[in-house]
């Protein structure tokens, strides 16, 4: 990975993916697409860093988001002042389906362990084993937390459609 | 129950991106002047000293862990279980004793402390010039993980248990054989030997745990004796070599039983079949070491605060010396063999050795006091010491030894 042509066509072809992965994550796709963009950003900033990486996807999905979960915390003094009526605050959304709305509106209510580990395993994509390497926990543990995760997500879907209907 | 529809959120996501290259550029424009205005080794150097601002802005807590550029931390503070706010702690501890795999291959167990706590393996594959780290298997931090053996590429590391009503505590092992970038779960098999190149481990609930080299497995022999460790030894990879205890006796309290008859117990057929030699007594016993499958020492106190006596044995622990006393003044009371037949006593702030258990000479370019000195897989041996800071040293005769620099690790 060496200079801007290399990087170009990575982010034309991974870009999108992940995007679409760090929206399940924060359920806000301007945060998401601003994370993955800070992630190429720190790359082109610095092309040493892919230096050896077997697998730069992945590498920028984990600086995406660990960027998505340093904003989050930054956020969380801003959202105060947002619920508090003091500042404005634009939502922002794909034009989605309703059934993907109301699955990226169940993903946030997830604790953020569970939620990380659906994200890569079901959205990105990636196995078991991965998804504890890149959590930094057991095989076991991610299996208990997709469990759990899949099992609210089904019983919260299934709410709403009732709710609907 | 309505399932999740992911491949569908997944494709309307994709469709939803609209490509902005040019957002990307100026934002690594930005960081490139930043980078520049500062200077790159000042960046590494605030952060070094544990700065915020560049921890957050380059940050190690951004990047994933098995990128090997990104900002220096030296691993020279030792903190057996750091946990912020408990006290002032350095941001990156090396946790326990290193372990090698080969003299080239040496592993460290360290804890980031930079924003949560994880617990890392440091490894590097070229004799401590450079090194990378890994997330450690089993979980969030527990004072309680170490890394225990390593053969080459293959490294074990276990969480302990908390101890039962005996004592004895549970062992869950996790096994890599790529030096720790990936880890799996490793059940021990109780067999009736274990394979003749396997690596004696540990001990747990009496029965010895072996380590297959190649493919990570586990494996446990039945002992003869009681509370034993492993004596790691320079002799013949095939012959195990353990301390511990032949019985038990009441002691006054009610109900307390004492370990009593140290032992010795050397198996060459992989844990089928045990000699069980006696030490030479069980009092004021302080530690026993084998230099190779003749020579053994035995380190007892002495009625002086400035001796102590060494018994050795030169047919592998079936008959002792009389033990001679001394000039070492107490100290960490360890003794380390080496292959050649000496042996290295620690003591207060200094380290002697001994060539024949008789007399001891000071020696002063060799590991620090305190350090432990344990013979490799594979060959030589490696020095780790944990008092006051972190440091290795590393030898293949056991006689002349080199320092190995500071590891740094890039997080």
């Amino acid at each position: 990975m060496d200079g801007d042509v290399d990087l170009h066509e990575l982010y034309r072809v991974a870009a999108p993916r992940l995007t679409a992965q760090m929206f399940g994550l924060t359920g806000d796709y301007a945060e998401a697409q601003d994370a993955v963009h800070e992630a190429f950003a720190r790359v082109l900033a610095r092309p040493a860093r892919l230096r050896g990486v077997d697998n730069p996807e992945a590498w920028l999905r984990t600086v995406a988001m660990n960027v998505a979960r340093s904003r989050h915390r930054r956020r969380a003094l801003f959202d105060r002042l947002v619920r508090t009526g003091r500042l404005p605050r634009d939502e922002v959304a794909p034009p989605l389906s309703p059934d993907h709305v109301a699955l990226v509106a169940e993903l946030q209510t997830l604790p953020r362990v569970v939620r990380e580990a659906v994200v890569l395993h079901y959205i990105a994509d990636q196995p078991v084993a991965e998804v504890a390497s890149a959590l930094g926990c057991s095989v076991e543990a991610v299996k208990t937390r997709l469990l759990r995760g899949r099992r609210a997500l089904a019983v919260a879907l299934t709410d709403r459609e009732a709710t609907r209907a | 129950m309505r399932e999740p529809d992911f491949a569908g959120l997944v494709e309307s996501g994709r469709q939803a991106f609209r490509p902005d290259w040019d957002d990307v550029v100026a934002k690594a424009a930005r960081k490139r002047r930043f980078l520049a205005a500062f200077g790159a080794a000042a960046v590494a150097l605030v952060v070094a000293a544990g700065g915020g601002l560049a921890t957050g802005s380059f940050g190690g807590a951004d990047q994933p862990r098995p990128e090997p550029t990104g900002s220096p931390y030296a691993l020279e503070h030792f903190a057996q279980n750091p946990v912020p706010g408990r006290s002032p702690i350095p941001q990156i501890s090396v946790t326990s004793y290193a372990v090698a795999g080969d003299l080239d291959h040496l592993y460290v167990p360290v804890r980031d402390c930079r924003s949560q706590c994880v617990d890392l393996i440091a490894a590097t594959a070229d004799r401590g010039r450079t090194w990378t780290s890994a997330v450690m298997p089993g979980g969030k931090i527990n004072a309680s993980r170490f890394v225990v053996a390593a053969a080459g590429e293959t490294v074990v590391a276990v969480v302990r248990g908390r101890p039962d009503a005996r004592g004895d505590r549970t062992a869950d092992y996790s096994t890599s054989t790529n030096a720790g970038r990936m880890w799996r779960p490793a059940p021990v098999a109780e067999v009736a030997e274990l394979p003749a190149d396997w690596v004696s481990i540990e001990v747990v609930r009496d029965r010895l745990i072996g380590l297959d080299p190649r493919t990570g497995d586990l494996a446990s022999v039945a002992l003869p004796i009681l509370e034993a460790r492993v004596l790691a030894t320079p002799a013949e990879p095939s012959e195990r070599w353990l301390f511990g205890y032949t019985g038990t006796e009441p002691t006054g309290k009610r109900g307390k039983l004492r370990y009593v008859g140290k032992s010795l117990a050397v198996s060459r057929d992989g844990g089928r079949t045990w000699s069980v030699r006696k030490l030479p007594k069980d009092d004021v016993f302080s530690d026993v070491t084998v230099a190779n499958s003749k020579r053994v020492y035995a380190l007892y106190q002495s009625s002086s605060a400035y001796a102590q006596r060494v018994f050795r044995s030169d047919d592998g622990g079936r008959t002792w010396d009389d033990g001679t006393e001394v000039p070492v003044e107490v100290g960490q009371n360890t003794i380390y063999g080496t292959a050649d037949g000496g042996a290295y006593l620690s003591a207060r702030e200094r380290l002697f050795h001994t060539s024949d258990g008789r007399t001891v000479r000071e020696v002063r370019d060799a590991p620090p006091p305190y350090a432990r000195i344990v013979p490799v897989y594979g060959g030589g041996y490696l020095a780790v010491s944990l008092w006051s800071q972190f440091g290795m040293s590393v030898s293949d005769d056991g006689r002349s030894w080199t320092r190995l620099e500071t590891p740094v690790l890039r997080l």
